[in-house]
Protein backbone atom coordinates (compact mmCIF):
# COMPACT_ATOMS: atom_id res chain seq x y z
CA UNK A 1 0.00 0.00 0.00
CA UNK A 2 3.03 2.49 1.10
CA UNK A 3 5.00 1.45 -1.89
CA UNK A 4 2.22 2.10 -4.09
CA UNK A 5 1.26 5.55 -2.89
CA UNK A 6 5.25 6.38 -2.94
CA UNK A 7 5.83 5.44 -6.57
CA UNK A 8 2.33 6.94 -7.66
CA UNK A 9 3.42 10.32 -6.35
CA UNK A 10 7.12 9.95 -7.63
CA UNK A 11 5.17 9.56 -10.77
CA UNK A 12 3.06 12.30 -10.75
CA UNK A 13 6.77 14.27 -10.11
CA UNK A 14 7.61 13.15 -13.31
CA UNK A 15 4.72 13.96 -15.25
CA UNK A 16 4.99 17.56 -13.73
CA UNK A 17 8.31 17.85 -14.03
CA UNK A 18 8.09 16.84 -18.30
CA UNK A 19 5.30 19.29 -17.86
CA UNK A 20 7.28 22.31 -16.79
CA UNK A 21 10.06 21.55 -19.03
CA UNK A 22 7.53 21.16 -22.45
CA UNK A 23 6.15 24.50 -21.06
CA UNK A 24 9.12 26.10 -20.97
CA UNK A 25 10.57 24.83 -24.33
CA UNK A 26 7.49 26.12 -25.80
CA UNK A 27 7.75 29.65 -24.27
CA UNK A 28 11.42 29.67 -25.33
CA UNK A 29 9.86 28.82 -28.85
CA UNK A 30 7.35 31.45 -28.69
CA UNK A 31 9.60 34.18 -27.91
CA UNK A 32 12.33 33.26 -30.59
CA UNK A 33 9.38 33.34 -33.42
CA UNK A 34 7.69 36.42 -31.73
CA UNK A 35 10.88 37.93 -32.52
CA UNK A 36 11.65 36.59 -35.76
CA UNK A 37 8.28 37.86 -36.61
CA UNK A 38 8.72 41.66 -35.48
CA UNK A 39 12.39 41.49 -37.78
CA UNK A 40 10.31 40.26 -41.07
CA UNK A 41 7.48 42.39 -40.58
CA UNK A 42 9.93 45.64 -40.04
CA UNK A 43 11.81 44.96 -42.90
CA UNK A 44 8.39 44.23 -45.35
CA UNK A 45 7.01 47.56 -44.42
CA UNK A 46 10.39 49.12 -45.60
CA UNK A 47 10.40 46.72 -48.37
CA UNK A 48 7.02 48.56 -49.54
CA UNK A 49 7.78 51.93 -48.80
CA UNK A 50 10.86 51.74 -50.94
CA UNK A 51 8.92 49.56 -53.99
CA UNK A 52 6.05 52.86 -53.49
CA UNK A 53 9.25 55.55 -53.71
CA UNK A 54 10.19 53.82 -56.95
CA UNK A 55 7.14 53.05 -58.60
CA UNK A 56 6.74 56.90 -57.81
CA UNK A 57 9.89 57.76 -59.48
CA UNK A 58 9.11 55.61 -62.88
CA UNK A 59 5.56 57.52 -62.71
CA UNK A 60 7.53 60.83 -62.65
CA UNK A 61 10.27 60.07 -65.66
CA UNK A 62 7.27 58.95 -67.72
CA UNK A 63 6.47 63.10 -67.35
CA UNK A 64 10.20 63.45 -70.33
CA UNK A 65 7.63 60.89 -72.97
CA UNK A 66 4.77 63.42 -72.65
CA UNK A 67 4.51 65.34 -76.05
CA UNK A 68 4.71 68.45 -74.67
CA UNK A 69 8.20 67.67 -73.29
CA UNK A 70 9.93 64.68 -75.55
CA UNK A 71 13.08 65.51 -77.20
CA UNK A 72 12.36 64.83 -80.88
CA UNK A 73 15.71 65.35 -82.37
CA UNK A 74 17.11 61.86 -81.27
CA UNK A 75 15.98 58.48 -79.93
CA UNK A 76 16.25 59.07 -76.20
CA UNK A 77 13.81 58.35 -73.58
CA UNK A 78 15.19 59.84 -70.71
CA UNK A 79 15.64 63.41 -72.65
CA UNK A 80 13.48 66.88 -72.31
CA UNK A 81 13.72 69.42 -75.10
CA UNK A 82 14.01 72.45 -72.65
CA UNK A 83 13.42 74.62 -75.38
CA UNK A 84 10.16 73.54 -75.42
CA UNK A 85 9.33 73.55 -71.82
CA UNK A 86 10.62 77.54 -71.89
CA UNK A 87 7.88 78.28 -74.72
CA UNK A 88 4.96 76.04 -72.67
CA UNK A 89 5.77 77.97 -69.44
CA UNK A 90 4.83 80.99 -70.72
CA UNK A 91 1.89 80.23 -72.47
CA UNK A 92 -1.16 80.81 -70.83
CA UNK A 93 -3.25 78.18 -72.66
CA UNK A 94 -1.45 75.63 -70.53
CA UNK A 95 -2.32 77.38 -67.08
CA UNK A 96 -4.87 74.22 -66.53
CA UNK A 97 -3.28 71.89 -68.48
CA UNK A 98 -1.26 70.35 -65.50
CA UNK A 99 -3.14 68.20 -63.25
CA UNK A 100 -0.84 67.59 -60.69
CA UNK A 101 -0.43 70.28 -57.88
CA UNK A 102 3.77 70.28 -58.62
CA UNK A 103 5.57 70.22 -61.80
CA UNK A 104 9.34 71.51 -62.05
CA UNK A 105 12.09 71.21 -63.77
CA UNK A 106 15.34 71.23 -62.19
CA UNK A 107 18.95 71.31 -63.92
CA UNK A 108 21.72 69.87 -62.18
CA UNK A 109 25.07 69.72 -64.32
CA UNK A 110 26.42 72.24 -64.83
CA UNK A 111 25.62 74.10 -61.99
CA UNK A 112 24.23 77.71 -62.80
CA UNK A 113 22.55 80.42 -60.58
CA UNK A 114 20.17 79.51 -58.84
CA UNK A 115 16.75 81.28 -59.97
CA UNK A 116 13.60 80.84 -62.31
CA UNK A 117 13.95 80.61 -65.92
CA UNK A 118 12.45 82.83 -68.13
CA UNK A 119 13.34 84.29 -72.06
CA UNK A 120 15.56 87.23 -70.28
CA UNK A 121 17.66 84.37 -68.45
CA UNK A 122 17.64 81.40 -70.52
CA UNK A 123 19.66 79.35 -69.96
CA UNK A 124 21.43 80.22 -67.38
CA UNK A 125 19.01 79.65 -64.92
CA UNK A 126 17.85 76.68 -62.95
CA UNK A 127 14.08 75.45 -62.22
CA UNK A 128 11.31 76.05 -64.44
CA UNK A 129 8.20 75.97 -62.37
CA UNK A 130 4.83 75.59 -64.32
CA UNK A 131 2.82 74.93 -61.13
CA UNK A 132 2.99 74.73 -58.08
CA UNK A 133 -0.35 74.61 -55.48
CA UNK A 134 -0.19 73.40 -51.61
CA UNK A 135 -0.82 70.41 -50.46
CA UNK A 136 1.48 67.60 -52.24
CA UNK A 137 4.50 65.32 -51.98
CA UNK A 138 6.64 65.61 -54.37
CA UNK A 139 9.21 62.62 -56.22
CA UNK A 140 11.53 63.64 -58.60
CA UNK A 141 13.47 61.80 -61.37
CA UNK A 142 16.45 62.17 -63.20
CA UNK A 143 16.61 63.39 -67.55
CA UNK A 144 18.81 65.00 -69.69
CA UNK A 145 17.46 68.04 -70.20
CA UNK A 146 18.22 68.95 -74.07
CA UNK A 147 18.54 72.18 -75.98
CA UNK A 148 19.25 73.80 -78.90
CA UNK A 149 22.52 75.68 -78.95
CA UNK A 150 24.12 78.22 -81.70
CA UNK A 151 27.82 76.46 -81.32
CA UNK A 152 27.38 72.98 -80.49
CA UNK A 153 24.05 72.02 -82.60
CA UNK A 154 22.43 70.66 -79.67
CA UNK A 155 23.62 70.77 -76.32
CA UNK A 156 22.01 68.02 -73.06
CA UNK A 157 22.64 68.33 -69.21
CA UNK A 158 21.68 66.95 -66.45
CA UNK A 159 18.64 67.70 -64.53
CA UNK A 160 15.50 66.53 -62.21
CA UNK A 161 11.66 66.54 -62.73
CA UNK A 162 9.87 66.77 -59.27
CA UNK A 163 6.48 65.73 -59.67
CA UNK A 164 3.94 66.30 -56.97
CA UNK A 165 1.49 63.93 -55.51
CA UNK A 166 -1.82 65.03 -54.00
CA UNK A 167 -1.32 63.78 -50.28
CA UNK A 168 -4.26 61.66 -49.20
CA UNK A 169 -4.43 64.08 -45.52
CA UNK B 1 17.72 1.13 -10.40
CA UNK B 2 18.01 4.79 -8.86
CA UNK B 3 21.68 5.44 -11.16
CA UNK B 4 19.79 4.05 -14.55
CA UNK B 5 16.95 6.56 -14.12
CA UNK B 6 19.60 9.39 -13.22
CA UNK B 7 20.94 8.69 -16.23
CA UNK B 8 18.11 8.95 -18.29
CA UNK B 9 17.50 12.40 -16.90
CA UNK B 10 20.30 13.37 -17.57
CA UNK B 11 20.16 12.58 -21.53
CA UNK B 12 17.00 14.26 -21.64
CA UNK B 13 18.66 17.42 -20.24
CA UNK B 14 21.38 16.69 -22.96
CA UNK B 15 18.52 16.42 -25.67
CA UNK B 16 16.86 19.87 -24.86
CA UNK B 17 20.05 21.46 -24.14
CA UNK B 18 20.99 20.20 -27.72
CA UNK B 19 17.71 21.56 -29.65
CA UNK B 20 17.72 25.05 -27.90
CA UNK B 21 21.59 25.56 -28.97
CA UNK B 22 20.11 24.38 -32.47
CA UNK B 23 17.53 26.97 -32.87
CA UNK B 24 19.73 29.55 -31.19
CA UNK B 25 22.28 28.66 -33.82
CA UNK B 26 19.68 28.99 -36.86
CA UNK B 27 18.20 32.23 -35.36
CA UNK B 28 21.70 33.67 -35.12
CA UNK B 29 22.71 32.29 -38.80
CA UNK B 30 19.42 34.59 -40.00
CA UNK B 31 20.24 37.59 -38.06
CA UNK B 32 24.20 37.47 -38.92
CA UNK B 33 23.13 37.11 -42.86
CA UNK B 34 20.13 39.88 -42.59
CA UNK B 35 23.30 42.11 -41.30
CA UNK B 36 25.49 41.38 -43.95
CA UNK B 37 26.03 44.18 -46.91
CA UNK B 38 23.42 43.83 -49.06
CA UNK B 39 23.11 45.48 -52.63
CA UNK B 40 19.83 46.40 -53.62
CA UNK B 41 18.45 47.84 -57.02
CA UNK B 42 17.28 51.33 -57.18
CA UNK B 43 15.56 53.24 -60.07
CA UNK B 44 17.01 56.33 -58.99
CA UNK B 45 20.46 55.10 -60.22
CA UNK B 46 19.13 53.69 -63.11
CA UNK B 47 17.78 56.66 -64.56
CA UNK B 48 20.79 58.94 -63.10
CA UNK B 49 23.27 56.53 -65.10
CA UNK B 50 20.84 56.71 -68.41
CA UNK B 51 20.72 60.24 -68.37
CA UNK B 52 24.10 60.90 -67.38
CA UNK B 53 24.89 59.00 -70.78
CA UNK B 54 22.93 61.86 -72.76
CA UNK B 55 25.00 64.87 -70.80
CA UNK B 56 27.49 66.90 -74.05
CA UNK B 57 30.93 66.90 -72.74
CA UNK B 58 33.55 69.16 -73.49
CA UNK B 59 35.17 66.82 -76.06
CA UNK B 60 34.96 68.03 -79.64
CA UNK B 61 34.18 65.10 -81.87
CA UNK B 62 33.37 67.35 -85.21
CA UNK B 63 33.71 70.42 -86.54
CA UNK B 64 30.67 71.88 -84.01
CA UNK B 65 30.12 68.31 -82.20
CA UNK B 66 30.41 67.44 -78.91
CA UNK B 67 30.67 63.79 -78.01
CA UNK B 68 28.01 62.71 -74.91
CA UNK B 69 29.42 61.09 -71.92
CA UNK B 70 27.95 57.29 -73.22
CA UNK B 71 30.53 58.05 -76.65
CA UNK B 72 33.13 58.89 -74.42
CA UNK B 73 33.44 55.69 -72.54
CA UNK B 74 33.90 53.96 -75.95
CA UNK B 75 37.08 56.79 -76.78
CA UNK B 76 38.55 56.30 -73.13
CA UNK B 77 38.75 52.47 -73.86
CA UNK B 78 40.34 52.83 -76.97
CA UNK B 79 42.34 55.92 -75.82
CA UNK B 80 41.24 58.56 -78.66
CA UNK B 81 41.94 62.24 -78.39
CA UNK B 82 39.09 64.90 -78.22
CA UNK B 83 39.79 67.18 -81.22
CA UNK B 84 40.08 70.10 -79.35
CA UNK B 85 43.57 68.08 -78.06
CA UNK B 86 42.38 66.93 -74.47
CA UNK B 87 42.18 63.49 -73.46
CA UNK B 88 38.90 61.37 -73.51
CA UNK B 89 39.55 59.57 -70.54
CA UNK B 90 40.87 63.03 -68.86
CA UNK B 91 37.06 65.03 -69.83
CA UNK B 92 35.05 61.52 -68.83
CA UNK B 93 36.86 61.43 -65.49
CA UNK B 94 36.42 65.04 -64.54
CA UNK B 95 33.25 65.71 -65.95
CA UNK B 96 32.10 62.04 -64.46
CA UNK B 97 32.96 63.48 -60.87
CA UNK B 98 31.43 66.16 -60.84
CA UNK B 99 28.32 64.95 -62.01
CA UNK B 100 28.26 62.09 -59.32
CA UNK B 101 29.14 64.91 -56.96
CA UNK B 102 26.41 67.79 -58.05
CA UNK B 103 24.11 64.58 -58.25
CA UNK B 104 24.43 62.71 -54.82
CA UNK B 105 24.98 64.58 -51.45
CA UNK B 106 28.27 62.42 -50.31
CA UNK B 107 29.37 62.70 -47.35
CA UNK B 108 30.09 62.08 -43.69
CA UNK B 109 27.61 63.54 -41.87
CA UNK B 110 25.63 62.90 -45.46
CA UNK B 111 22.89 59.65 -45.59
CA UNK B 112 24.75 58.35 -48.37
CA UNK B 113 28.63 57.50 -46.64
CA UNK B 114 30.11 56.94 -50.08
CA UNK B 115 30.11 55.96 -53.54
CA UNK B 116 31.81 53.22 -55.97
CA UNK B 117 31.57 53.97 -59.73
CA UNK B 118 32.83 51.43 -62.11
CA UNK B 119 32.56 51.13 -65.73
CA UNK B 120 33.68 48.17 -68.04
CA UNK B 121 33.95 46.75 -71.97
CA UNK B 122 33.13 43.23 -72.37
CA UNK B 123 33.37 42.19 -76.39
CA UNK B 124 30.44 39.26 -75.11
CA UNK B 125 29.03 37.80 -71.93
CA UNK B 126 31.70 35.15 -71.31
CA UNK B 127 34.69 37.27 -72.22
CA UNK B 128 36.61 39.08 -69.02
CA UNK B 129 35.63 42.44 -68.01
CA UNK B 130 38.35 45.28 -69.24
CA UNK B 131 37.86 48.15 -67.08
CA UNK B 132 37.47 51.41 -68.39
CA UNK B 133 37.47 53.74 -65.42
CA UNK B 134 36.62 53.24 -61.56
CA UNK B 135 35.74 56.24 -59.44
CA UNK B 136 35.68 56.00 -55.72
CA UNK B 137 34.14 58.48 -52.83
CA UNK B 138 34.01 58.35 -48.67
CA UNK B 139 33.48 54.60 -47.39
CA UNK B 140 31.21 51.79 -47.83
CA UNK B 141 29.64 49.01 -46.12
CA UNK B 142 26.44 47.92 -44.54
CA UNK B 143 23.30 49.20 -46.81
CA UNK B 144 24.47 49.72 -50.72
CA UNK B 145 22.06 50.81 -53.33
CA UNK B 146 22.89 50.39 -57.16
CA UNK B 147 22.24 49.71 -60.46
CA UNK B 148 23.80 49.00 -63.81
CA UNK B 149 23.35 50.21 -67.40
CA UNK B 150 24.73 49.00 -70.49
CA UNK B 151 25.56 50.99 -73.76
CA UNK B 152 26.24 49.26 -76.47
CA UNK B 153 29.70 49.43 -77.91
CA UNK B 154 30.17 47.00 -81.31
CA UNK B 155 31.01 44.27 -81.37
CA UNK B 156 30.74 44.13 -77.21
CA UNK B 157 29.27 46.37 -74.74
CA UNK B 158 29.89 48.80 -71.77
CA UNK B 159 28.72 48.07 -68.38
CA UNK B 160 28.51 51.33 -66.19
CA UNK B 161 28.02 50.34 -62.48
CA UNK B 162 27.15 52.84 -59.68
CA UNK B 163 27.07 51.80 -55.95
CA UNK B 164 25.70 54.45 -53.17
CA UNK B 165 26.72 53.12 -49.63
CA UNK B 166 24.92 54.22 -46.82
Amino acid sequence: MTNSFVSSSRGQMKIQQMAFVLLALMIFFAIVALFYITIRSGSLSSDVEALREEEAKEMVRKVSSWPEFAWSASDCAACIDLDKALVLMDNENYNDFWDVPFLQIEKIYPESEKKECNKQNYPDCSTMTFVKEEGFVAHSAFVALCRYDSESGSKCDLGKINLGFRSSE
Amino acid sequence: MKNKRGQEEIVGFVLIMVIVVVVLVVFLGISLRDNQATTRESTDIYQFLESMGEVTSECQIRNSEFADIAELFAKCDSNELCLNDIGSCQVLESELRVLLDSSWNVGENASIRGYKFASSYASNSDAEKEEILTLEKGTCGGNIRGASYLIPAFPGRIVNTLELCY
